[in-house]
């Protein structure tokens, strides 16, 4: 839980932070092209309201907890490191009009996505619940788009909803899941979770595991 | 004898017509047509090809009064503010409307048409306009107690005349760049009343204020109504298609529909996990 954790203070703090420290870190297409790299993962942890922070935050908690716990510390690091300025470059090429994004809820989707793929791989009885929140998270992105939601959004007045932060997260998501079925680079000794089930899926080259047991090298099968 | 009678005769001719002068004109009327503006000496109706009508919010909105006609000398100053305000209050408190402007009356140009709109449109950065306009027709009728006005005491006490007024005051919101009408939305109101001779004039005066307040005050929840209305008609028509502005900010917002969507994964996971 210690990436998660990490996440969500460093969220809270920064929902406290003097406006010049926000604009600085924020998604900013001009000064993302002056070079300010940084801002294609600091966008992520910021917000235009406590209110907006509140409600992200809050759904991080869940989604992080179930992604830690489902995938491991390691590798929702890999995949917020890497994830993060990936959805940040789809913004730039799919919402041109977009000069400024703030927000934790596409990296929330991007958690959110990779948990429930874990889960859809390793419980096949749960495969029913998990298309039903498939189908109304694609919902949701289509009233996104249509503007329908703006009554049960957290956003302040006058900021729209950047729908392609969501859709770019989820397409992380399941590109990352293919990479992890198919890549070493999934064997995860650090926090990796002992519960990851079933055995069929995951071969254990140091036999059977504990919790903390850095030693342990697995990998999916 | 004769030349007495004669005299006395021209006499009364002349103090009557005299009297007649005095009685009220047989009606007023007061007009200002969006239509007149817009369209001035159109003598076909306007070429309008179906076009798809871009919605960015959140738009920027002008109020102004149509030019021209002779209807603004009707209203004093102080009405026209009211009635300004009372509209730029019913466009405001919506989250897709961001800024309304009041356009000057010297800015509008009488049948300035479409032309003049965007012209004013474009130095004062709105993109749609809310045009006012106000109609008032007054008929005027003596009813047979006018007869006692002959006595002259009759003129200052018996109500002989009768007045009806008919007003209307609308709102046409018009897209500058389409020149599409968006959604209208009117007041009326109807003013009957009679008066003496001699007081006929103030009395009309003050009805055709009552009428005109009546009908304002109708034409602004219908202004509200319109509003909304349209609203959700964007929506789902097809010739209109809202779109984000360029240069807008966005946000990544789960919001409570994606909390539940969080809340039911987690259910999920809880139980997969007992299970396991």
């Amino acid at each position: 839980m210690r990436t998660t954790i990490t996440l969500l203070i460093a969220c809270g703090a920064l929902a406290f932070a003097p406006d010049s420290v926000i604009e600085s870190l924020s998604w900013d297409r001009l000064a993302l092209m002056h070079g300010e790299v940084w801002r294609l993962w600091t966008g992520h942890v910021i917000h235009f309201s406590s209110t907006h922070a509140a409600t992200d935050i809050f759904a991080l908690a869940i989604v992080g907890a179930i992604a830690e716990r489902e995938l491991g510390s390691r590798a929702i690091r890999i995949l917020l490191l890497a994830g993060a300025p990936l959805i940040s470059l789809a913004l730039v090429v799919t919402a041109p009009g977009l000069a400024e994004y703030r927000g934790a809820s596409a990296i929330a989707a991007l958690l959110g996505t990779a948990a429930g793929l874990q889960l859809w791989r390793r419980a096949p009885a749960a495969r029913v619940l998990l298309g039903c929140i498939t189908l109304l998270a694609i919902a949701k992105t289509a009233l996104d788009f249509t503007g329908h939601l703006t009554h049960a959004s957290s956003l302040p007045a006058g900021i729209h909803v950047a729908w392609q932060a969501h859709l770019a997260a989820v397409i992380v998501a399941v590109t990352f899941a293919q990479r992890m079925q198919s890549s070493p680079w999934t064997s995860l000794p650090d926090g990796f979770p002992m519960h990851l089930q079933p055995p069929t899926t995951l071969t254990s080259d140091d036999g059977p595991s504990r919790r903390g047991d850095t030693h342990a090298h697995y990998h999916l099968s | 004898m004769r030349n007495t009678i004669s005299g006395a005769l021209v006499a009364l001719t002349l103090l009557f017509a005299g009297c007649v002068s005095w009685f009220p004109q047989q009606g007023a009327k007061q007009t200002g047509s969006a239509v007149d503006y817009l369209y001035p000496d159109a003598k076909q109706p306007p070429n309008l090809q179906p076009t798809v009508t871009y919605i960015r919010p959140p738009v920027r909105v002008g109020i102004a009064f149509v030019p021209g006609g002779n209807w603004a000398k009707g209203l004093t100053e102080k009405e026209r503010m009211d009635l300004l305000d009372r509209v730029k209050e019913s466009f405001s408190g919506y989250d897709f409307i961001g800024g309304i402007e009041v356009i000057p009356g010297e800015y509008m140009r009488p049948q300035g048409g479409f032309t003049n709109l965007e012209q004013v449109a474009r130095l004062l950065d709105v993109e749609v306009v809310a045009l006012l306009s106000f109609d008032q027709v007054q008929f005027n009728d003596s009813n047979a107690l006018s007869m006692l006005y002959w006595t002259l005491v009759g003129a200052y006490v018996i109500h002989g005349d009768r007045y009806d007024i008919q007003t209307m005051v609308d709102a046409a919101v018009f897209d500058v760049k389409s020149h599409k009408l968006l959604f209208r939305a009117a007041g009326t109101s109807q003013v009957k009343g009679s008066a003496s001779l001699a007081g006929f004039n103030e009395q009309s005066r003050a009805a055709r204020t009552q009428g005109y307040d009546q009908a304002v005050n109708e034409l602004i929840p219908h202004l509200k109504s319109a509003l909304e209305t349209f609203r959700e008609r964007i929506r789902t028509d097809s010739n209109y298609r809202v779109e984000n502005k360029p240069g807008y900010s966005g946000g990544g917002d789960f919001g409570a529909f994606g909390i539940v969507l969080a809340l039911i994964l987690a259910g999920i996971a809880i139980t997969v996990r007992r299970e396991s």
